[in-house]
């Protein structure tokens, strides 16, 4: 059976019928996870082991003829950055290199509970930061439609173990895009959802008024019923949210597209967006528009300015989320200190990476006593007016359609030198975390070269079961390849 | 004196919780290290803050104890600092919108006199530092326990209104017990659930400029607080009255010599990063919520002060003394609802209560009312002498055993049968003939050795006055 | 740039890390172009206008109940150096907080 060729629901429904075992579930995809990651180092760490131990579970309960999960056996991979009791939890970060938690994230315990084998860590930016998954300290992961590009970041190493179906499920985590953009790039499904959907509890740091775990998928479908399994309220995360009532949406039918009204954000073409891209959104636009949707153009004028909010908020957070990577409790450890002072100082520097401590110097920056006011404060006070902005544009639409990423995947060490570059091709997904918007990027076709393109849909708060029917309506009638195995199969 | 000291105080107090103030790890003293912690209080990566809503309520409590402005919208910020007890690098504090502001506090013992409360607000506690090797500037490596670690902790300051130690020391005993009254905080500085710093500076008098504005730390006891405040007045006005200049600086008190020094090195004014806190939303305290809280209010210090004078007769120095122990003080509430004799209430409780308590070492909390009520009616009943109440009353307590029960089973019940007493009596003057010689000639210890005779007679149960009338009864018709 | 390296400099104590020379020098100038970008805020009017620090949440407390701590032995697995159930540090000479 070619596995690899199914979604992750269709290999759950022959598990159900008892067609296929998890155990031998497991094994295709740790197989393949195998022959493919030289090439591809999406992961950070492995768990053969556990994820067999999870899969016999399943096995057995069903054996004994329980009704189980949608997605039980169906192996997963996490970002490295949900902490896995027992397992290295390292964010990507030669500082966490051995650092082992003694607890499991909120959302790893929902995988358990539902009883899914999670294979493995995946590779990210470290702490999240970056755009390339190049910010890892390990190693780069590649983009398996070309190795010679990278996955996008920070989440890289599961959108990339997903592309290359080394798993058909995976966990991300989105701060201003860290889901979605590699989402984009690997030509597959990543949804942000609304802040506090899903509990942040475990998932370490990064700029906390912007972070949540997303799923990243090689259909919408999967994307949903992984989503529906992590997500909701939590009390150990005070941000987590209650969801109204039911908020499931009913299937789209081509009746009901008739009744939407689709915003295509104007600020996001021009001036640094690729002209593939460009002509991805009018595509989309125009399907829209051919099944009966309005369409019409939407302005976010305060678009430029939340570039520069967001970067300045989510370094402020960062340099104080960081703060506690000293060194003392866990982590990092210099050869050789005389004090304290020195060994906090040196574990840091040696412990950290570029774009680590070029984010906390300006994180510390903005915060720092006669500077908050005209940077931080300033920022939020920005953030402000962008909510205002966005709570009148949704009023008007369903939901918000644009790029996600101005460009193409670019190449393995093209922008690494250039931080201020990489900032910039966040343009696109950094204004929904901004308000808190529930944002899914959805495969846009490729370039004349092959590399794929990602789409974004933005909406409002709650709204991610519309987001994943919208994602299906396409997808149903687009079929673009989400699974990138065959240039995979021929270098590897 | 050409100066006017101006002094402030700076207060923490550990919350009275069961745990700690953003995690469900127990709260409570002196457990082994390491022991109270989880991924949250250790400020592992990727752990949350969840607001103890026990502790809010406390917060909410001493806010309006202290006639403060209550922010129903406050929040908590990060204080951004590095040191080895602090394990998240920030401290989940209050900044610019603390949980009570511009209150006062009325000081009965200053005559009523209200010292300003610039502001109350929650924060959490650091973990501990046990330094091997002598202090903190010689110790050659420090030793962390996170158990303190997130300890709700409430923080006091004053505006600058006190002129002196002794002011600062009547001012903190009165904070205590309006603290411990409204079960906020066990407020033991030995155990360090409350800590005071201090500032003083100078003022000519006749000006209203201030000084150079000096910061004490290192007080561990209301004394030491008097005291370091009463020679830090001293050294400043010596150093001013040789026109030399106070130096803005944190001294600390060294208890043993009982001088404040400076510490030496260049301080660098702190920069704490201060930013609202992400991870916990801004408070939305309820209208009614803090209503209920405030109505949950005991009396204060000085409310209970007057209702001893004046609803129970006591005189000043016992409302006084009985206030100052608020253990005491609620067992004399307990005990005056059944028993109406105030005064002897009283005596008996700042006497025998005291001493049981602290023989046994049990707290008056603790101790069952009752028994001394019952024990003082049996004893007004004339059914037991005061020295057998003594007695009674120690074991009902200690094994909580009933007063009558006990008088009656040890036949501790008092021979009020003037009857049977005329002949033991009649007894002990026919045994002892010298004794009765001495006595009528007028020696007293004579007369105590016949009465100790008919008392062991008796073993204990007759009344020592009633024995004493008939020894004189029958002892002077033999006077030959 | 003179300014803005001595500002490196503050910002690196503050934050305890040790940048060598050359970082400092790097970090410098990609600080003087991305404080350039993050300037664009300055542009705008926000007089007025409160700062977002919550999007949107619901007010949640906890109530006063004790529930597990970890093990010691968990609390102790990744200290680097320890002293029966103590996490110990190197002397710490000066005395900032
Ligand atoms: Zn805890």
């Amino acid at each position: 059976m070619e596995l690899d060729r199914m979604s992750a629901l269709e290999i759950g429904e022959r598990l159900g019928k008892r067609e296929i075992s998890a155990e031998e579930v497991v094994n295709y995809f740790w197989e393949r996870t195998q022959k493919l990651e030289p090439e591809l180092k999406s992961f950070l760490t492995t768990c053969p082991e556990e994820a067999t131990g999870v899969a016999r579970q399943v096995d057995e309960l069903r054996r004994r003829g329980e009704r189980l999960p949608p997605l039980a056996g169906i192996p997963v991979a996490v970002k490295d950055n949900l902490s896995t009791r027992g397992i290295h939890t390292t964010c990507g970060s030669r500082f966490l290199e051995n650092y082992i938690p003694p607890y499991d994230a909120a959302v790893i315990q929902k995988l358990k509970e539902n009883y899914l084998p999670v294979l493995g860590k995946t590779n990210m930016d470290e702490f999240g930061m970056g755009s390339s998954t190049e910010n890892s300290a390990f190693y780069p992961t590649t983009n398996p439609w070309d190795f010679s590009k990278v996955p996008g970041g920070s989440s890289g190493g599961s959108a990339a173990a997903v592309a290359a179906r080394q798993v058909p499920l995976a966990l991300g985590t989105d701060t201003g895009g860290s889901v979605r953009q590699p989402a984009a790039f690997c030509g597959v499904f990543g949804l942000r959802p609304t802040y506090g959907r899903v509990s942040r509890y475990g998932l370490i740091a990064f700029a906390s008024s912007l972070d949540q775990v997303g799923p990243i998928t090689g259909t919408p479908e999967d994307g949903e019923a992984l989503f529906d399994l992590i997500a909701g309220y939590d009390e150990r995360d005070a941000t987590s949210l209650d969801a109204p009532g039911d908020i499931a949406e009913p299937e789209l039918d081509e009746q009901r597209v008739k009744e939407i009204k689709v915003g295509v954000i104007r600020e996001q073409e021009g001036n640094g967006f690729a002209p593939e891209v460009v002509e991805s959104v009018k595509e989309m636009a125009s399907f829209w528009e051919s099944y009966g949707a309005a369409v019409e153009e939407v302005s976010l004028p305060l678009t430029e300015y939340a570039l520069a909010a967001y970067y300045l908020i989510n370094a402020a957070e960062a340099s104080s989320n960081l703060g506690r990577y000293d060194g003392i409790q866990y982590g990092y450890r210099t050869g050789y200190a005389a004090d304290l002072q020195e060994l906090v100082f040196k574990n840091r520097e040696e412990g950290f990476g570029q774009e680590v401590k070029r984010r906390i110097v300006l994180g510390t920056y903005a915060l720092s006593s006669g500077y908050y006011d005209d940077y931080c404060l300033k920022a939020l006070k920005t953030r402000t007016l962008i909510l205002r902005d966005m709570q009148r544009v949704l009023q008007t639409y369903d939901f918000l359609l644009g790029p996600t990423t101005p460009t193409p995947p670019f190449g393995l060490g093209e922008k690494i030198e250039d931080p201020l570059q990489m900032y910039l091709s966040d343009v696109c997904t950094i204004t929904d975390p901004l308000v808190g918007n529930a944002a899914i990027s959805v495969p846009g076709g490729f370039t004349p070269e092959g590399m794929p393109l990602g789409l974004q849909m933005s909406a409002a708060p709650f709204r991610e079961s519309f987001l994943f029917k919208l994602a299906r309506f396409w997808q149903q009638r687009k079929k673009y390849l989400t699974c990138a195995s065959l240039q995979c199969g021929e270098k590897g | 004196m050409n100066y006017r000291p101006v002094i402030g105080l700076e207060i923490h107090v550990e919350l009275k919780t069961e745990t700690k103030m953003f995690c469900s790890c127990s709260a409570a003293f002196g457990e082994e290290p390491n022991s109270s912690c989880c991924p949250v209080c250790l400020g592992l990566p990727g752990s949350l803050p969840v607001i103890n809503r026990k502790a809010l309520e406390l917060g909410v409590k001493a806010a309006r104890a202290l006639n403060c402005t209550v922010e129903a919208n406050s929040r908590f910020d990060r204080k951004n600092y590095f040191y080895p007890d602090l394990p998240k690098a920030y401290q989940i504090s209050q900044y610019d919108i603390p949980l009570g502001h511009s209150g006062y506090l009325e000081v009965e013992p200053l005559t009523g006199k209200p010292i300003g409360i610039q502001r109350c607000h929650l924060e959490e506690e650091a973990g501990k530092l046990l330094h091997h090797g002598g202090s903190l500037l010689e110790a050659e490596y420090s030793l962390v326990d996170y158990n303190r670690a997130g300890i709700p902790l409430l923080e006091i300051v004053t505006a600058p209104d006190l002129i002196s130690g002794d002011e600062a020391y009547c001012f903190l005993n009165e904070l205590r017990l309006l603290l411990l009254y409204n079960r906020i905080s066990d407020c033991r500085m030995e155990e360090g659930s409350l800590r005071c710093d201090a500032n003083i500076s100078l003022s000519p008098v006749n000006s209203n400029s201030w000084g150079n504005k000096v910061e004490i730390k290192n007080l561990n006891s209301f004394k030491a607080v008097k005291a370091a405040l009463e020679f830090e007045a001293a050294r400043q006005e010596e150093v001013l009255s040789r026109r030399g200049e106070v130096l803005q600086e944190t001294r600390h008190w060294d208890e043993n010599q009982r001088k404040t020094f400076s510490l030496r090195g260049k301080e660098e004014a702190a920069d704490y990063r201060y930013f609202p806190e992400p991870d916990v939303p801004p408070l939305q305290l309820d209208g009614i919520w803090i209503q209920k809280v405030e109505d949950s209010l005991a009396e204060t210090p000085a409310e209970r002060r007057r209702r001893y004078r004046e609803q129970y007769g006591l005189k000043e120095g016992e409302a006084d003394l009985l206030v100052a122990h608020p253990s005491l003080a609620d067992f004399f509430d307990r005990a005056a609802i059944k028993y109406k004799g105030y005064r002897q209430l009283f005596n008996w409780i700042s006497g025998e209560i005291t001493r049981i308590a602290r023989q046994k070492n049990i707290s008056p909390e603790v101790l069952d009312s009752g028994a001394l009520v019952e024990t003082l009616q049996l004893m007004d009943e004339g059914s037991i002498n005061r020295g057998t109440a003594r007695k009674v009353l120690e074991e009902a307590l200690v094994e909580g055993k009933n007063p009558a029960e006990l008088a009656l089973d040890k036949g501790m019940e008092q021979i009020t049968d003037t009857g049977a007493l005329g002949e033991l009596v009649d007894e002990v003057l026919r045994d002892n003939p010298r004794a009765v010689g001495d006595y009528l000639e007028g020696k007293k210890k004579a007369g105590n050795f016949l009465l100790g005779q008919v008392m062991s007679r008796t073993r204990g149960k007759a009344d020592p006055s009633v024995v004493k009338e008939i020894l004189e009864e029958q002892v002077h018709p033999r006077k030959r | 740039m003179e300014e803005l390296y001595s500002l490196v400099d503050h910002l690196s104590n503050l934050s305890r890390i040790k940048l060598s020379s050359e970082e400092k020098d790097l970090i410098a100038g990609q600080l003087k172009d991305i404080l350039g970008a993050a300037q664009k805020v300055q542009e705008l009017d926000t007089g007025g206008v409160p700062p977002t620090t919550h999007v949107f949440y619901q007010w949640r407390t906890r109530e006063d109940v004790p529930a597990e701590s970890l093990p010691v032995e968990e609390v102790l697995r990744n200290v680097p150096e320890r002293e029966s159930s103590l996490v110990r540090v190197p002397r710490i000479k000066s005395l900032d907080e």
